[in-house]
């Protein structure tokens, strides 16, 4: 069989060099401490970058040691008590909704999967709202995160229960009882603010169900983040495993992947992280859905460098998705859910429009 | 390509193979023994026992619904068998191949094959996973991706039970795939995407993701499924070659004629009450009107190839 002689001896075709994949990291990664530092100081109080910077030194105690005069208490109090935490919030729901959505979306072998698909934004929405409406305020994030891991649970068991004899968990069995689990939360969730929420609570529901992260405080980037830098960084490490499903769970198997135990273990951290960020930011959709795709077109379906590369993207976007929710309409605000989706909504068409090709 | 194609060619393209050649000289058989298998209350598989012998062909052949799938998922540890064992049985070791010591050691489990004549056999279905994907290749029918996928990332997956979880594809993982690539004759398809290949493209380049597991033992769901004449042929050489070389081949197919111009051995399953054995042997004893008139239900007339001398079968209505 004549082959081509430049085939044989070029380098490793189409898979990015690991120089290259540490160029993209690094740029992202700037891009990203770049975009913290900016979308801090926007905004009505007039802030520079450099301001900023100010602020955040001397919080750090670095203010001696490199020479800044203290900063203003106003400014000091706009950057670190209400701006700072917000953006890191969204940054760290942002990756690790991101993250949450390269999973899914390999897991179930399907490119429009995210998050939220096997119900777990309707059953997260389902226990704060519950909670709400009884005034529990303090148990929300324990709620929503129970919530999401109910939903999971039940959308699992009901695929399972489905395809026994029949081929198992399947991708498409999965998205379907993932779909009859959210509409039956969500019926439920619609029956709780029907029959007992009044007067203010429907506003806090709406926006909580709409996605915010406008009353992040520190606890919350402690929540969201920390939950992000452990649950997530072990997720983004599966990069091997999930490559090794490219083709279906009986490939993954054939290449000495314990198929059941790696799709429940992932699942189930999946579950317990998007449960984390819902429990403080509220339901963010598209997040999840658009930003792997948008990396994909840079690393391919290489789990190992989309992984990383995701969750980055995902952060500066969020954070920057919240600077127009709060900018826009200012001195009105929008919930950050809403500019999501008018951002991933049109996005998500075209994806859809581009996939006709292959499906 | 057709002038050579019916009759497995003793010659080799010399490409550069080197890396694949260590693990597949080994010469290790497989034999499944008393294998049984229900879904629910339905048995599909009854104590089916079928052997491939090391370094050939071996063609599982039977009608729809006879459980020839269902059967290489259960030697591929995809599925638990009720019952039964799958073995591999080293036959001739010789010179122990290099390849099949070095798995072997990488486990921690060196000496489970004697240094020459027939060992011991390996119990398939209790080894490790991992050590079974360096050891076993398994090629489904239709596997396809959702995702963009280029073929040589493809190709690279079949690295994956060769090194850590966590790590990444070494420059050895390029090299083999690289040469798996070439080994299966799409080395130019390297860069493109699965997606824009043709039905014997892929099924090259699904081949050489089992090559680059480096297995002695493989294992192919209906090859040339959906394939025009020419790739159908094309696959069926490079699965002789690949047995030639040393690789012991399990092969379900559908197509009697195919099975009677490539393989060296064959296996026939029949549907009722559940699938089981009901000839195996060569091609010449076992593709006879005997045995496929009752299996399959037709009028079976067995012709001469005029130039490779091999059975050719055509088929009437009963």
């Amino acid at each position: 069989m004549p082959t081509e002689t430049a085939a044989r001896t070029a380098p490793a075709p189409a898979t990015l060099s690991r120089g290259r994949l540490l160029a993209w990291l690094g740029a992202t990664t700037a891009v990203l401490l770049a975009s913290v530092v900016v979308t801090v100081a926007i905004g009505p109080a007039g802030l520079t970058p450099s301001d900023v910077g100010q602020v955040v030194a001397t919080r750090l105690g670095l203010g001696d040691l490199l020479g800044i005069a203290a900063p203003d208490r106003l400014d000091d109090g706009i950057v670190w008590q209400l701006r700072l935490p917000r953006v890191l919030t969204a940054a760290a729901v942002g990756a690790g909704l991101a993250v949450c959505g390269v999973v899914m979306q390999s897991l179930t072998r399907n490119p429009l999967a995210d998050p939220y698909l096997l119900g777990l934004s309707s059953g997260a929405s389902l226990g704060a709202v519950s909670v709400l409406v009884l005034g529990w305020l303090a148990v929300l994030p324990i709620a929503a995160f129970a919530g999401a891991a109910a939903a999971l649970v039940a959308t699992l068991a009901l695929a399972t229960a489905a395809g026994r004899g029949a081929g198992g968990l399947s991708p498409g069995r999965t998205v379907l009882a993932g779909l009859a689990v959210s509409q039956l939360a969500a019926a439920a969730t619609s029956f709780v603010i029907f029959w007992s929420a009044q007067g203010d609570q429907y506003r806090e529901i709406l926006s909580w169900m709409l996605g915010s992260v406008a009353g992040a405080e520190w606890s919350s980037v402690l929540i969201a983040g920390g939950a992000v830098l452990v649950l997530g960084t072990l997720l983004a490490s599966t990069g091997s495993v999930l490559d090794a499903f490219t083709f279906g769970d009986t490939a993954a198997a054939t290449l000495g992947v314990p198929v059941a135990r790696v799709r429940w273990v992932l699942l189930i951290g999946v579950a317990l992280l998007t449960g984390a960020l819902v429990s403080q930011s509220g339901a963010i959709g598209f997040v999840g859905l658009i930003l792997p795709h948008a990396v994909r077109m840079i690393t391919g379906a290489r789990h190992r460098a989309l992984l990383p590369l995701s969750m980055l993207c995902g952060a500066t976007f969020l954070i920057w998705a919240d600077t127009l929710a709060r900018t826009v309409f200012a001195p009105r605000e929008l919930p950050v859910g809403i500019v999501t989706a008018a951002i991933g909504a049109p996005v998500f068409a075209v994806l859809l429009w581009k996939g006709r090709a292959r499906a | 390509m057709t002038q050579t194609s019916e009759h497995r060619p003793g010659t080799r393209t010399p490409v550069a193979d080197a890396p694949l050649q260590g693990a597949a000289s080994s010469g290790t058989g497989l034999a499944a023994d008393r294998v049984r298998w229900s879904v629910g209350d339905r048995l599909i598989l009854d104590d089916v026992d079928v052997t491939a012998p090391p370094g050939a062909l071996t063609g599982l052949l039977g009608p729809n619904g006879t459980g020839k799938s269902s059967l290489l998922r259960l030697i591929a540890g995809v599925e638990r068998p009720d019952g039964g064992r799958v073995a591999l049985v080293p036959r001739h070791g010789g010179a122990d191949s290099a390849g099949a010591g070095k798995s072997a050691a990488a486990d921690g489990a060196a000496g489970a094959d004697g240094p020459s004549g027939v060992g011991e056999p390996e119990d398939l279905l209790t080894m490790r996973r991992r050590r079974r994907a360096r050891t076993l290749a398994f090629v489904e029918q239709d596997a396809a991706s959702e995702l963009p996928v280029t073929v040589f990332d493809a190709v690279l997956l079949g690295r994956t039970p060769h090194r850590s979880v966590l790590a990444g594809p070494t420059e050895d993982d390029h090299t083999i795939a690289r040469s798996a690539l070439e080994r299966a004759g799409a080395g130019d398809l390297a860069t493109r995407e699965i997606s824009t290949l043709s039905g014997g493209e892929r099924q090259r380049v699904h081949m050489a993701r089992a090559l680059a597991q480096q297995p002695r033992v493989l294992l192919l769901d209906e090859p040339t499924n959906h394939l025009d004449v020419a790739a159908q042929l094309a696959t069926m050489r490079l699965v002789g070659e690949l047995a030639a070389d040393g690789v012991t081949v399990l092969a379900a197919l559908h197509d009697l004629s195919l099975a009677a111009a490539t393989c060296d051995h064959v296996v026939v399953l029949a549907p009722e009450p559940a699938g089981h054995v009901v000839a195996a042997g060569p091609v010449e004893e076992v593709l006879v009107p005997e045995v496929i008139d009752p299996t399959y239900g037709v009028r079976t007339t067995v012709l001469r190839h005029p130039r490779t001398g091999r059975p050719v079968l055509t088929f009437d209505e009963r």
